[in-house]
């Protein structure tokens, strides 16, 4: 495997809520990428959760990708409004969602990408626009298989993730793990 | 990029702080924001919604310079003109981005060019027109609800927003949206007019941008002359002439047919006196007695009260687009679009409303 991976915010968030980010870190094997709309919003999420605040430092994500282009500005602000139900008003709700999908889509460079996310509706969606997708569950699985975690360990991990108020898909038991 | 740099150097200007607290605010640092008005340096997305965000202009405006008349509208709109041009805002641009992606509104114009004569005689041929169009699509309009039946015989978007009294509605015409935005009444009658005329507006082609009309029974107003033709158009679409002979007939109308024919039409007694007076099916002293009745006065009269109750609830109800609601929909069910916008069409929690389309259909008592 050698494409590019693209945890959106939601999934930072879950490592960064049980202070486990190394463990994303070693499951993205440096393949990790980020836009800078979900740079931004991980800088906004850091308030709350502040191992957040190191990821542009340590550089796992490699820099964030900026998008210059008035042409692909514009088609990212419409995917933003007309898929995502993002605002003129409010011009930064959901860009970082849509600037994930645009690149993976369009530019050839991302080709083939994943996007790992735990939003429902950006999942299906990404789904129908032939857009790999995987979730916090599915990297969890990675960690297990990689003998970087236990399939216990992770159980209780992505436990711990739910109590501090993450929304993610959680395994019936720490056996699913283990796939 | 040069015209974005203008842009927003222009911003920077009208915020009065100098270049670092400007960029700060921005999330850039000094030497990047000098670098990017330079011209060494191009604005990435995530600065020009920061940029947007901060100074209240739109991504499109800063990268295109262009900004919709009803943008403009809404920002420099006050009171209840403003709620409903930014609900005609917030519908227009989902339509315009869904034609985008392959569901462009259905918009069916009359054919019939704009005849000759005063603009009340243009008004009435435009509704002959319009009636016929109403036949041709199997409907009627004393059966259909008329928003559902302007979106089907049309192809226009009716919405009904959430309004206080003091703002009728307003038509919004763009290349790729039409869109009647009404407010909710408690007068079914006067909603029906405002709707009617709404769409003379658009069906004349009378505004590209937007249309408003705060009082449509305005007088002022009604001297213009595309107001004057809309309020034909209305009149003659609500009330048709043949309508009115036939249910006059030979032996003229009683007060009970009269109620019965203002409940059968939804509109007032007074505009259907005066307009059977205009006939000369009803002779003044009539005309007199019979405008004096109110609408409840003569569902009363026709034994039709409890029709006449729902048609009160259906106007005092907000109501989204027909037809964005339906597009917005096979978008999503194609996999094109989140569900997102349809929900926030219905103004339901996505979550909730993803798990009910998901949900299987029990069945009571069994588990």
């Amino acid at each position: 495997m050698t494409e590019p991976l693209f945890p959106d915010n939601t999934v930072l968030c879950n490592f960064a809520a049980v202070n486990r980010l190394d463990l994303l870190k070693s499951v993205l094997g440096g393949r990790g990428r980020w836009t800078e709309a979900v740079a931004y919003e991980a800088s906004r999420s850091a308030a709350k959760l502040s191992p957040l605040m190191a990821l542009p430092s340590e550089g796992w994500l490699d820099d964030p990708i900026e998008i210059t282009k008035a042409s692909d500005i514009r088609k990212i602000n419409q995917i933003r409004r007309a898929v995502f139900d993002g605002t003129d008003d409010d011009p930064l709700k959901h860009l970082g969602e849509a600037q994930t999908c645009y690149v993976i889509k369009n530019w050839a460079s991302f080709a083939g990408s994943w996007w790992i996310s735990d939003d429902r509706e950006a999942l299906r969606y990404a789904k129908f626009q032939h857009i790999t997708t995987r979730e916090t569950i599915d990297m969890l699985c990675i960690a297990v298989a990689g003998g970087d975690i236990s399939a216990g360990g992770a159980f209780d991990l992505m436990n711990q993730m739910a109590d501090s108020d993450r929304y993610l898909r959680l395994p019936q038991s720490a056996e699913e793990l283990r796939r | 990029m040069e015209g974005i740099t203008d842009r927003v150097l222009s911003l920077l200007e009208a915020s009065g702080q100098n270049r670092r607290t400007f960029a700060q605010d921005i999330g850039l640092d000094d030497s990047k924001l000098s670098k990017s008005l330079n011209g060494a340096r191009r604005f990435s997305s995530l600065d020009l919604a920061r940029i947007a965000d901060k100074c209240r202009v739109t991504v499109d405006w800063l990268v295109t310079g262009e900004e919709p008349t009803l943008a403009v509208a809404a920002r420099t709109t006050s009171g209840q003109a403003r709620t409903a041009l930014e609900a005609a805002k917030q519908y227009s641009t989902m339509r315009e981005d869904l034609a985008v992606f392959g569901w462009e509104q259905p918009w069916r114009p009359l054919e019939a060019e704009i005849p000759g004569g005063t603009y009340a005689e243009q008004g009435r041929a435009l509704a002959a027109a319009a009636l016929a169009r109403v036949a041709e699509a199997g409907l009627s309009l004393t059966d259909a609800a008329l928003p559902a039946l302007v979106e089907q015989a049309f192809g226009a978007d009716v919405a009904v927003v959430g309004l206080d009294e003091g703002f009728d509605g307003l038509a919004a015409s763009s290349d790729e949206a039409k869109l009647i935005v009404l407010g909710t009444s408690q007068v079914p009658a006067r909603q029906r007019f405002t709707l009617a005329h709404e769409l003379g507006h658009l069906l004349v082609g009378d505004d590209q941008g937007v249309h408003l009309d705060k009082d449509v029974y305005d007088k002022a107003q009604a001297k213009d002359p595309s107001e004057m033709r809309a309020n034909s158009f209305a009149s003659a679409f609500l009330i048709p002439e043949d309508t009115l002979r036939t249910a006059a007939g030979t032996t003229g109308l009683s007060e009970d047919s009269f109620a019965a024919l203002s409940c059968d039409l939804q509109i007032s007694p007074f505009a259907l006196a005066i307009q059977l007076q205009q006939l000369r099916l009803i002779d003044a002293g009539m005309c007199d007695r019979l405008r004096k009745i109110t609408a409840a006065k003569a569902a009363a009269l026709a034994g039709r009260s409890e029709e006449f109750s729902r048609h009160v609830a259906d106007a005092s109800t907000p109501r989204p687009p027909g037809l964005l609601v339906r597009d917005s929909y096979m978008a999503y069910e194609s996999g094109a679009t989140t569900l997102r916008p349809y929900a926030s069409l219905l103004g339901v929690d996505v979550d909730e409303l993803r798990r009910a389309l998901e949900a299987e259909e029990g069945v009571p008592g069994v588990s």
